[in-house]
């Protein structure tokens, strides 16, 4: 148990090159579920394996504990990493697999052995222990590696995508496992995925990364509903948050923002934020999550003065429970609406919406930041 | 067995649902095995063959009275000589088997930091080994007569064995397949607190027994129908190989004829071996890939 602390790490992986992970600075609390997130090739896994001192730091600091550990070798780390491809060693059967570990600790021969025999009992692989890895389905085979970390009672669990090989049902039978077995271990664990729904599911705190840096660190509630920038609110949630361009105006000591087809008022809240970076006649990006509209009636004719949010429905999708149904609102400006399924419009017909305005974000045009 | 007996009856049965394109290509590949086969055949018999059936004309693939007379001639022929054929026989073996071991261990030794470690001038060792490829044996025989003959190591197993050791094709075709581990589990052992020794042995070795099966066979081949260090690097008789003394038996003119039911013994002393290693190592190859799970 323990935290890990980043001090503006570093990874150039070429001398040249671009950096991998840039400046990173993260404390990780003790038996805390931190979640890594980010594109295919952000450096999430660069990270982890920094961790694990199975990649080099070109500068500065991780500690683990109250230790540095920049120059410690990976065994001395007191760590375990579960791999994306599971990584169980093809030519053992699973009980040896599973006791690598403690042999190599020289851990006594009947303690190896039940120790092996409780752990494979609870992630239910006890009748497995004499195959080979191949003769494993996905799930087992995870399953195999995870009981193969925790066998190690490790500071610090790392985990690099491991639900990513499995298909999607299993996927969440093994997201509950472990976050089960997080609050039974209580032990810091650093968990990479690509997969927005995992980390918002799984996390105490989400890291969002970009291009090597770190955008957000937040509770994934937080993360959702006040992201920092267009790129977290685009990247979390699905279906993806709608972004509107329009200009904030000011009438009668009043905001409103303004596109070409409408205008709506801005709650009173956000003013003071806006006027504050001098957003007041610039134009800005609102953006709204798919479940913070809301649907009020169908409409025969266009509307004329521009106080309704209209649309015409081009598609729609149904998920179960809920229905996407996906708005054309003229000028190129689209709307994705997450309704109940039993919602149902035909494609083409013009719908009156409003916004749950509390809901609103607005980011600036260039930068892209969040203004608040 | 009943293994055996199950698999014959699946082969039957999908021998039943071939399509004709599958029978005409059946066939072909028996006819074109059954003719490959022949050397074998020959080999064999010739060397059963009496004295008056191995000048037959046109020659005989069967012997007609098989008999065990070359092989008592081939203790007798060179009893009178001063080394007996045992002592080649000797030599061979003990030269192969050494060859064999040290051949393997040394090219997987060689492999696994080329494949696995990232350190300067592994691409530069990695091509000199590929070009040394492509040097026949004849071309670098005088240069590597001065580094046996400087290390002092003429008529001794050493000049025998430090030639062949060095084995590219082995060195190259592990290092193929080592490439193929993924890094992942090299990595996850480290994690667990694996040294490197002991990550080389229990997870490289295990997964690259394919080919250190292949390069077994290859450098046991190469060992044991040399004659080229015996003839290079052996003045003493008595350090001589086999291969070696079925060349003076056929060459030497002055009893060419006489000695030729000797050399038939001989050839097939020195095919079996061979031929032994090679379906021994050939089930381990397909079993150990088999079972390896390396995709
Ligand atoms: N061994 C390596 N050598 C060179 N560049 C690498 C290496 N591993 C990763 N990179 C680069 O570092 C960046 C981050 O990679 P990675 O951490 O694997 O991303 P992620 O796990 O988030 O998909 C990528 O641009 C990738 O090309
Ligand atoms: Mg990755």
């Amino acid at each position: 148990m323990a935290r890990v602390l980043f001090n503006n790490v570093v990874k150039r992986y070429n001398k040249s090159g671009q950096l991998s992970v840039d400046h990173f600075n993260l404390e990780i609390e003790d038996q805390e579920f931190m979640v890594l997130v980010g594109p295919s090739g952000c450096g999430k896994s660069t990270t982890l394996r920094m961790v694990a001192g199975l990649e080099q730091i070109s500068s500065g600091d991780i500690y683990i504990g109250d230790q540095l550990v920049n120059d410690v070798p990976p065994k001395k780390r007191d760590i375990a990493m579960v791999f994306q491809n599971y990584a169980l060693y093809p030519n053992m059967s699973i009980f040896e697999n599973m006791a690598f570990g403690l042999r190599l600790r020289k851990t006594e021969k009947h303690v190896i052995e039940s120790s092996v025999k409780s752990q494979s009992r609870t992630l239910e692989i006890e009748h497995l222990l004499e195959r080979k890895p191949k003769q494993l389905s996905g799930g087992q085979r995870q399953r195999v590696a995870l009981g193969r970390a925790i066998l190690r009672t490790p500071q610090v669990f790392l985990m690099d995508e491991p639900l990513s090989n499995l298909d999607a049902k299993l996927r969440v039978q093994m997201r509950e496992m472990i976050i089960e077995l997080h609050r039974e271990l209580a032990t810091t664990m650093i968990y990479v995925t690509h997969d927005q729904t995992e980390a918002m599911t799984m996390g105490t705190r989400i890291c969002v990364m970009k291009d090597g840096l770190i955008m957000q660190v937040d509770t994934p509630e937080v993360v959702y509903n006040r992201p920092v920038n267009r790129f977290v609110a685009s990247f979390i949630g699905s279906p993806e948050m709608n972004f509107l361009q329009g200009t904030i105006m000011e009438k009668e000591r009043s905001l409103y923002f303004s596109t070409k087809r409408f205008f709506m008022e801005i709650p009173y809240s956000m003013h003071e934020a806006l006027r504050a970076g001098g957003n007041v006649d610039r134009s800005v990006t609102m953006g709204i999550r798919p479940e913070n509209l809301q649907i009020v009636r169908e409409l025969d004719e266009p509307p004329t003065d521009g106080t309704q949010i209209t649309g015409i429905v081009t598609f729609s999708e149904l998920m179960g429970a809920d229905r996407y149904i996906h708005l054309d609102l003229g000028h190129e400006q689209k709307l994705v609406i997450r309704a109940p399924a039993f919602t149902k419009y035909a494609d083409g017909t013009r719908l009156e919406v409003t916004m749950k305005s509390e809901f609103i974000n607005f980011f600036h045009r260039e930068t892209g930041n969040a203004i608040r | 067995m009943r293994d055996w007996a199950y698999n014959l009856k699946k082969g039957f049965r999908s021998l039943r649902r071939m399509t004709t394109f599958q029978w005409i290509l059946f066939v072909a590949m028996t006819l074109l095995a059954a003719f490959m086969l022949l050397p074998i055949v020959y080999l064999v018999n010739h060397a059963l063959k009496p004295f008056n059936e191995l000048f037959l004309y046109p020659p005989t693939f069967i012997a007609k009275q098989p008999t065990l007379q070359n092989f008592t001639d081939l203790i007798v022929v060179t009893q009178s000589s001063a080394v007996p054929v045992t002592r080649y026989l000797f030599n061979s073996i003990v030269m192969s088997v050494l060859v064999f071991f040290t051949s393997c261990l040394i090219s997987v030794l060689c492999a696994y930091p080329l494949s696995k470690h990232k350190f300067p001038g592994r691409g530069i060792i990695f091509s000199g080994i590929i070009i040394s490829l492509m040097f026949a044996p004849e071309m670098v025989g005088i240069p590597r007569y001065f580094v046996i003959s400087n290390l002092g190591i003429i008529n001794t197993y050493w000049g025998h064995v430090l030639p062949l050791v060095a084995m590219p094709v082995g060195v190259f075709l592990m290092k193929q397949f080592i490439d193929q581990i993924p890094d992942e589990l090299l990595e996850a052992a480290k994690v667990e607190g694996a040294k490197e020794l002991r990550i080389f042995a229990k997870i490289v070795v295990p997964l690259c027994m394919p080919a250190v099966a292949t390069t077994a066979i290859l450098s046991f081949q190469t060992a044991w129908s040399s004659d080229e260090t015996s003839t290079l690097f052996m003045e003493d008789e008595t350090m001589k190989t086999l291969p070696f003394f079925v060349n003076t038996l056929t060459n030497n003119l002055s009893n060419n004829v006489a000695n030729q039911g000797a050399a038939a013994a001989v050839a097939l002393l020195l095919f079996l071996p061979n031929f032994i290693i090679f379906l021994a190592m050939q089930k381990k190859v397909i079993t150990t890939m088999m079972h390896s799970g390396i995709k």
